[in-house]
């Protein structure tokens, strides 16, 4: 694939990616804004490679979710072992953006408070079917689990969202 | 409930679901920032002088001046006393004593029969009659 096809191919990906990226860090915009960026630099620098043996969407998600997942870790080891040890604090826990939080309809809020108090297994893997259209096996391929092990996290998530949408809808009422 | 009302209860709620995303897709879709390709390198990995990388050199320098110390202060050889050194013939093995196990003379001899020391006999033994056959006429 010529670089300029690559590029235009990961500009249609971009929303998406972005969606994504948001999802891997917990809705916290700012983190999903970096984690994009040091993608699409692994990307340009070679450090990712797409080698055509899945969709360029499903390779790109993987890559977004594993930087995602280098930050996290980055972010504790920084949290846990220097902060810590050096101010006696307790370390400062991220919290999503308030404002993307707020925003939105009536809908989608009650949906984002559903799915954050679901396991993040499950929350990925609802996202990855219901918001960006996946099927199963491609999003078993970006969270690198077995299909088996994303059939069950898809089936018991979905039937744990039902319940507290309608859990929710009952409050109201 | 027949099994098929089962199946369209199901489509339905996971149709709703796929509502509810969708439309959540659509709000965030307008938040968006904007595509930039090649990226700008004040992403986290981009940075020449990351904070890891910062603390990762101040360890290996710190590794390097340790062992600088170390190899200047401590002797890499036993201070030699000046004595000559003792023959291999003579020398003895500092863990020598431990060989000496309680009656190890006794192994050292062989034991001979009716000397027997340190034992002292109480009484004489009667000496037995020598047995005369008689022979009939």
């Amino acid at each position: 694939m010529r670089q300029t096809d690559f590029q235009g191919e990961l500009e249609g990906l971009h929303a998406a990616s972005f969606g994504w990226a948001l999802w891997c860090c917990e809705q916290r915009r700012e983190e999903a804004e970096e984690v994009l960026q040091t993608a699409y630099l692994k990307v340009m620098e070679g450090a990712a490679r797409f080698d055509g043996r899945s969709s360029l969407r499903t390779w790109f998600f993987g890559v977004i979710r594993r930087t995602a997942g280098e930050r996290r870790r980055r972010r504790w080891v920084r949290d846990q072992l220097l902060v810590r040890w050096f101010t006696r604090e307790p370390a400062s826990v991220p919290v999503p953006d308030p404002e993307a939080q707020a925003s939105g309809s009536q809908s989608s809020r009650e949906l984002r408070k559903a799915l954050a108090a679901l396991p993040a297994r499950q929350q990925q893997v609802l996202h990855l079917v219901f918001y960006q259209d996946l099927t199963v096996e491609e999003a078993s391929r970006v969270l690198n689990v077995s299909l088996g092990t994303a059939r069950t996290h898809f089936a018991r998530g979905k039937a744990q969202l039902r319940n507290l949408l309608a859990r929710h809808h009952e409050e109201i009422a | 409930m027949t099994r098929n009302d089962q199946d369209n209860e199901r489509d339905f709620r996971e149709r709703e679901l796929r509502a509810r995303f969708a439309e959540l897709r659509r709000e965030e879709e307008l938040r968006v920032p904007q595509f930039a390709f090649p990226p700008s390198r004040w992403a986290g990995q981009g940075r020449p002088w990351g904070t890891g990388r910062l603390i990762a050199g101040a360890a290996c320098v710190a590794a390097l001046v340790a062992a600088a110390l170390l190899l200047r202060f401590v002797p890499s050889q036993p201070a030699r006393t000046g004595q000559p050194v003792a023959s291999l013939m003579e020398w003895k093995s500092p863990t020598d004593f431990l060989l000496e196990t309680p009656g190890r003379e006794l192994l050292r001899s062989v034991p001979a029969i009716g000397v027997w020391p340190g034992y002292t006999a109480v009484s004489k033994p009667k000496q037995k009659q020598p047995v005369t056959k008689q022979v009939r006429p």
